[in-house]
């Protein structure tokens, strides 16, 4: 499948905080691509340096074919962005902000517009200015849903809705992704969400890609494992870890390539009894930050 | 095209008033044209200089109406990815520029000789302020003052000298200049569209250091600035938070427009003092206008401005004292009143200071009769009043859109019978009252939109 959003060696700062240092990945066509991150990690700046809200210091990045940040109108047609914070024009009335953004597209899906305004219970005659966060953040998702792109770019976009809203909203991203083959990047730190609709995710961590693959892949590869040693456990162990915590003859140990260890020999190397443990997306994500 | 069309809808919607205005100057501006040509008559002096006195009322009404929507519509983050956008408002932004510069200069030259340097001048000065007011309206305002006065002057000094000629003592080829300046203001155009990345406005503030907002609204308040550090440093803590939730809210239109006047008679007495020309007198005539004639209108469009109340103080007051009363209740309610009673004390007492100088200033520059200062002065106490009665209620009463209408409309009527009471109606009388009425509805519409949108807006932390 070809790669519709191509980041090389990205580097961005501010001054001098380094917020994204050295950074490649990439989005193949018709997947769904989850960004995970504590506050600070980069998310955002990512996503922004991206679009071109952010200048970048270094490095390369494409969205479908066009650099980035002048990303060409025809490319723009066929992209959809989500902000934090919605970033509406807010003296307009619901109505307005959608024949104006409409105004801009060749495509546009007004049964979409109206379907989900209704399932929302959006007042399309309501000045934005007056709406809620949530409702707000309805809006400028209905408004990156209408005019069907290529790539959804979304930047922790349920953060504000309630569940209900959410798991709409997460309804309507796996019909988009694969009903219409709609490749989707999205950063949240509801892990539960971003499993049920991610197939692929990329954790964060201080502005580099500590992992890129598979979430199936990601729970192979990190697990638990409870050592019960019969003599006191090595200072150090020679296979790579996320963490290691000894406590006489027991310990916890966090795997960073479970998948290429061997437990039978590690049991015998360190003639103690271990148990596996598979860990949820959201432990993985604590344990790799804790 | 759909898409430029719809983005104009939506500037136009959000500001109608003074557009309104510019596009019905604009319209006359051409119309009075067309006409002359139409009735192929020789334009005398006077429809030029009227002319001219239009165009450059419609380039600053048009400019000041929709800068700041262009602007706000630029650095919106949510524009920046519609597809198309950079063109559409480059295409509405060369339109106000068609339509309030070129389409009426063209006109003119086309039924009159006139001197291609000063066209090329109120070209440039329509450029460059449209350029500047996508970065700051507030200096496209005053660069827009500043060229105008300019001219004007270089205009006067080509009429009483005749061995002058305008622009001659820059030393170089004024043609030179202008082509230096359109390129310079083509780049800042492409930078503000294009290269420009929107960085996304912090709102965070140290939490550590108790500081008002740096916004750039902000800035007239370099003293009280001053204050708060120094009562930081004394230590006075309560003071200086009741200082700080008083200055947050911005300061209105009318406020910068007092400044700008205060500063344009303050060059204008140096002038004087130095004995060389009276920049004032130079301004006025430069624009067309007869020397005695103008002195009344002048008078009053000072008058109105100067004697509108700044309706913030009491939308700030209400405000800060929601926000103290939150976070300071051991100082107890009565020793917070007379703290914040002292702070808009302080406030008023300032405002009356500038006004009061900007009218002394403004009555000997006129050099008015008895007669006249005194009708001038009544003048002033009746609109302060009803300026000052319509605050109190404004800050107790729900503003909407009709008490809005009304405020203005009665100004507007007290000021027409102003005007037209002491002088005759003579053409360049109408005109200078159009931009008086223009400034007042732009300074006054400001302040409204100020008001009401900076309600739920608190910016401190």
């Amino acid at each position: 499948m070809e790669n519709i959003i191509e980041v090389k060696n990205l580097q961005k700062s501010f001054k001098k905080n380094v917020v994204i240092s050295n950074l490649s990945f990439s989005v193949k066509q018709g997947s769904v691509l989850g960004l995970l991150g504590t506050n600070g990690a980069g998310k955002t700046t990512l996503l922004q340096t991206m679009l071109g809200f952010e200048s970048k210091d270094e490095g390369i990045c494409t969205i479908l074919g066009s650099d980035s940040p002048n990303l060409s109108a025809k490319v723009k047609q066929k992209i959809s962005f989500v902000p934090q914070e919605p970033g509406l024009l807010e003296w307009m009335k619901v109505k307005q902000i959608i024949a104006y953004t409409k105004s801009f597209y060749c495509e546009w899906d007004d049964s979409l517009v109206d379907q989900l305004l209704k399932e929302w219970s959006i007042d399309s005659e309501q000045v934005i200015d007056k709406m809620s966060v949530g409702q707000k953040q309805k809006l400028a998702i209905i408004l990156a849903l209408a005019n069907k792109p290529e790539i959804l770019i979304l930047d922790e976009p349920v953060a504000s809705l309630d569940p209900v809203s959410r798991r709409n909203f997460i309804k309507k991203l796996i019909e988009l992704n694969l009903d219409e083959n709609r490749s989707i990047l999205f950063s949240t730190h509801i892990t539960s969400d971003l499993e049920r609709v991610a197939a692929e995710v990329m954790i964060l961590k201080d502005g580099a890609n500590f992992f890129q693959g598979e979430i199936d892949q990601l729970k192979d590869k990190v697990v638990r494992l409870h050592v019960k040693s019969k003599s006191p456990l090595p200072e150090h162990l020679d296979f790579t870890t996320v963490k290691y915590e000894r406590s006489g003859n027991t310990a916890q140990i966090i795997t960073m390539n479970f998948n290429e260890l061997d437990v039978e020999q590690l049991k015998l190397s360190l003639d103690a009894d271990i148990q596996v443990e598979y860990l949820s997306l959201e432990d993985i994500f604590v344990e790799v930050h804790s | 095209m759909k898409a430029t069309l719809t983005l104009l809808l939506q500037i136009v919607r959000m500001n109608w008033m003074p557009i309104a205005l510019g596009s019905l100057l604009n319209f006359i501006t051409v119309a009075l044209i067309a006409l002359t040509i139409f009735l192929g008559k020789a334009p005398n002096e006077g429809l030029i200089n009227s002319v001219y006195i239009l165009i450059l009322l419609t380039q600053s009404v048009l400019l000041l109406g929709f800068s700041s929507q262009i602007k706000l519509m630029i650095e919106s983050k949510y524009n920046f990815l519609l597809p198309g956008f950079n063109r559409s408002i480059i295409f509405i932004i060369l339109g106000i520029l068609f339509s309030s510069t070129l389409l009426p200069l063209i006109m003119l030259h086309a039924i009159s000789s006139i001197d291609v340097a000063i066209m090329f001048n109120i070209l440039l000065s329509g450029i460059v302020c449209c350029v500047l007011s996508l970065y700051s309206q507030g200096l496209s305002a005053l660069t827009f003052l500043f060229l105008i006065s300019w001219f004007s002057v270089e205009t006067v000094h080509a009429q009483t000298d005749s061995n002058y000629q305008p622009f001659d003592n820059l030393g170089f080829n004024v043609n030179i200049l202008v082509g230096f300046l359109i390129a310079f203001l083509v780049l800042l155009t492409y930078m503000k569209l294009y290269v420009r990345q929107l960085r996304l406005k912090s709102e965070v503030l140290k939490p550590s250091t108790l500081q008002l907002k740096q916004k750039k609204k902000q800035r007239f308040y370099f003293a009280p600035q001053i204050m708060l550090w120094i009562s930081s440093k004394l230590g006075i803590e309560n003071n200086l938070k009741v200082d700080i939730a008083f200055l947050s809210k911005s300061i209105s239109t009318n406020d910068k427009i007092k400044i700008i006047l205060f500063t344009f008679f303050s060059i204008d007495y140096l002038f004087e003092l130095q004995l060389t020309y009276n920049f004032f007198y130079d301004f006025v005539e430069g624009l067309g206008a007869k020397h005695q004639s103008v002195q009344s209108i002048f008078m009053a469009a000072l008058l109105v401005i100067a004697a509108s109340f700044d309706i913030n103080y009491f939308e700030r007051m209400s405000s800060a004292k929601r926000f103290c009363w939150l976070r300071l209740p051991v100082s107890g309610i009565s020793q917070f009143n007379s703290t914040l009673g002292k702070k808009f004390f302080r406030a008023i007492t300032v405002e009356l200071i500038v006004t009061t100088l900007i009218i002394f200033m403004a009555v000997k520059m006129l050099k008015l009769s008895d007669d006249q200062i005194i009708y001038c002065m009544l003048s002033f106490f009746v609109i302060k009043l009803y300026s000052l009665l319509w605050a109190v209620l404004a800050s107790h009463l729900p503003v909407g859109k009709i008490g809005i209408a009304i405020y203005i409309l009665i100004l507007m009527i007290a000021t027409f019978f102003w005007v037209i009471k002491p002088i005759a109606l003579t053409i360049h009388s109408i005109v200078l009252f159009l931009s008086l009425i223009s400034l007042f509805i732009i300074s006054t519409s400001y302040a409204v939109k100020v008001m009401i949108f900076s309600n739920t807006k608190m910016y401190i932390k």
